[in-house]
């Protein structure tokens, strides 16, 4: 009973140490990071940017002020307005209320979140990619200057922007092109900065197989814990280690706000959807291969998403790496302890 | 009859045992449940993975509880000791008033713990929960139940040795009371693992709470989150119970029996 209690409790305990790191990372990744646009007060503006208007997943507009919360809802966060307002010729009306509310958001909001006030920001130059579900606009309007379109295909748009607000924000975009409303907007410098997590993502899920096979070789272990006491020692001095390394792997994890889910993190299939979408739509830009040779890869001719695409291609079989070596690690180890254990137990002959 | 009566005791047994296990299994399997129905984890992922509020307030409380239960069992064997093997004046009267202590409610002791607290500036500080808690002297009792075991022969022999106290305390007396010493550090952990009033008087500031306190700030919106913090709360207190009930039992038994 002792070692069957200690045995399940250990990894228990472990979990929720490492979880704690992981959700302190989550939690602090997950915040959205907003702009502000008020409206009330002494010299303020009678009405809102219509930017402020958020469209959700079901096309259904919303309008999110922000508040100061308490107790286990303390910091700044998000409420949806829910009085009434009317659309006019200078922006929004309220029918009452004033104060902060969301202008752009890096990613989807929800009522009650916690968020990130941005004010201000540097401007750098990016590339855009705007995926259109129902195809590309035929006629586009004079685009802003800076802004140019590099490539185009039947569902896609590159743009390139000279001097880019940071942090991208989908809304910023499609408020300086508004032909981009329908579509899909990435940025090539977030999709690289997602690219860059993979590795670390794929480290953080190696570590924690590591731990669990490490656990399992314990349990074994445990029937006999006086022959495999050295086993077990260096087993469990390993779990600790895991817990360091676990930290210091999470400590340089940035994930791009918006490449993230409106909801949970461990949402992947929305990460598969992102990057197949993003990876799709460059690969439309290629030529056909009768117009290249059969031979030809199928890249664009833009060399930024040359690039991405090389750069993608380099990493993306390390997370895999990882994710694998987690579990033949801990074996191997087993491995080796086994056969030092069996050499010892050899009768000596001299 | 002698079959008939292990049949009955074994029905109330089982009876019993459900009535207990019950509520934590109720618990376990809300916790899965929303109230839009359905099964889902997203409450897990909450309390373990969304936010780290929860898991933080967790490794908190459990660090105040480690802090009680080390200061307890310095407090609780050195009295202990003294109460069972030393002579001196005044002793069975000082163990009357400690017994008398320890039968007082904890609100008459909280205002008084306040003041004092007060006193000396630690109020709202987590010494404030720490302090008050190593001098609760049901540690003291039950050590000094289980120390009186320990044959006086043995102690003089140890003393002709040349053991010193300290030696004597942690090569004989110590070792042979395991049972004791498990008993008062198990209650003394959910003592502070469970204590509410006690952070609802001295701490003012939310952050500092502990989770026992927490829990019941949690948005009260859907009550499936609770549960899963109740879940986590459960933890500590599952461990130990499953990993020394049969010291915990021995302790009890031996300071009843003296």
């Amino acid at each position: 009973m002792k070692k069957k209690a200690l045995c399940i409790f250990m990894l228990v305990f472990w979990m929720v140490g490492a979880f704690t790191l992981l959700s302190i990372k989550v939690e602090e990744q997950m915040i959205p990071q907003v702009t502000l646009a008020s409206i009330g007060g002494f010299g303020g503006r009678d009405t809102l940017p219509v930017d402020c208007l958020q469209i959700d997943e079901d096309g259904i507009s919303r309008l999110y002020c922000i508040y100061e919360g308490t107790g286990w809802e303390a910091g700044t966060r998000v409420r949806e307005e829910t009085g009434g307002y009317i659309l006019t010729e200078k922006g929004l009306k309220l029918d009452m209320g004033w104060g902060d509310y969301v202008q752009y958001t890096s990613k989807p909001l929800r009522s009650g979140e916690i968020v990130e006030v941005v004010r201000g920001g540097k401007r750098e130059s990016d590339y855009w990619l705007a995926v259109f579900p129902d195809g590309v606009p035929e006629h586009m309007e004079k685009l802003p200057s800076g802004t140019g379109v590099l490539e185009r295909s039947g569902n896609a748009l590159l743009l390139f922007a000279e001097s880019a607000e940071q942090p991208y924000m989908t809304g910023r975009v499609k408020s300086l092109i508004p032909e981009t409303a329908g579509a899909e907007v990435y940025s090539f410098a977030e999709m690289k900065k997602f690219l860059d997590v993979l590795p670390s993502m794929g480290l953080t899920l190696g570590i924690l197989l590591t731990a669990v096979t490490l656990w399992v070789c314990c349990c074994f272990m445990a029937k006999e814990p006086r022959k495999n006491r050295v086993g077990l020692v260096i087993n469990i001095t390993l779990g600790l280690l895991l817990l360091v390394g676990l930290y210091f792997v999470l400590r340089d994890m940035e994930f791009p706000s918006a490449m993230l889910p409106k909801e949970q993190i461990t949402d992947f299939g929305y990460f598969y959807h992102e990057y197949h979408q993003f990876f799709s739509a460059l690969k439309s830009f290629a030529a056909p291969a009768s117009s290249s040779g059969m031979l030809a890869s199928s890249m664009p001719s833009t060399p930024a998403a040359q690039e991405i695409i090389q750069y993608k291609n380099g990493i993306i079989m390390r997370p895999f790496l990882f994710v694998v070596l987690g579990v033949v690690a801990p074996l191997l180890i087993r491995f080796f302890q086994w056969a030092i254990q069996y050499q010892r137990s050899l009768p000596k002959i001299k | 009859m002698k079959t008939k009566t292990s049949v009955a005791s074994n029905i109330f047994a089982w009876v019993f045992a459900f009535i207990s296990i019950a509520p934590f299994v109720y618990v376990l399997t809300l916790s899965f449940l929303p109230a839009s129905g359905g099964i889902t984890f997203s409450y897990y992922y909450d309390v373990f993975l969304g936010t780290s509020q929860y898991l933080l307030r967790f490794w908190k409380s459990m660090g105040i509880c480690l802090a009680i239960v080390a200061g307890q069992l310095v407090v609780s064997v050195l009295a202990g000791y003294g109460f069972a093997k030393c002579q001196f004046k005044g002793r069975d009267t000082l163990l009357f008033v400690l017994m008398i202590l320890m039968v007082l409610p904890l609100q008459v002791t909280l205002a008084p713990n306040y003041i004092m607290l007060d006193k000396l500036g630690l109020l709202d500080t987590y010494s404030a929960l720490i302090f008050p808690s190593i001098f609760v002297p049901l540690g003291t009792f039950i050590l000094t139940q289980s120390f009186k075991s320990v044959s006086d022969d043995i102690i003089d022999a140890a003393k002709l040795d040349g053991c010193g106290l300290f030696r004597l305390l942690t090569k004989v007396i110590l070792p042979m009371n395991t049972s004791g010493l498990v008993c008062v550090t198990l209650l003394s952990f959910l003592d502070g693992w469970n204590m509410v009033e006690q952070p609802i008087a001295y701490i003012k500031d939310f952050v500092r709470y502990p989770i026992s306190v927490a829990l019941a700030y949690v948005p009260p919106a859907d009550p499936t989150l609770q549960l899963v913090c109740c879940i986590l709360v459960v933890l500590p207190p599952l461990f130990l119970f499953t990993y020394f009930n049969r010291e915990l039992v021995e302790g009890i038994v031996l300071a009843e029996v003296k």
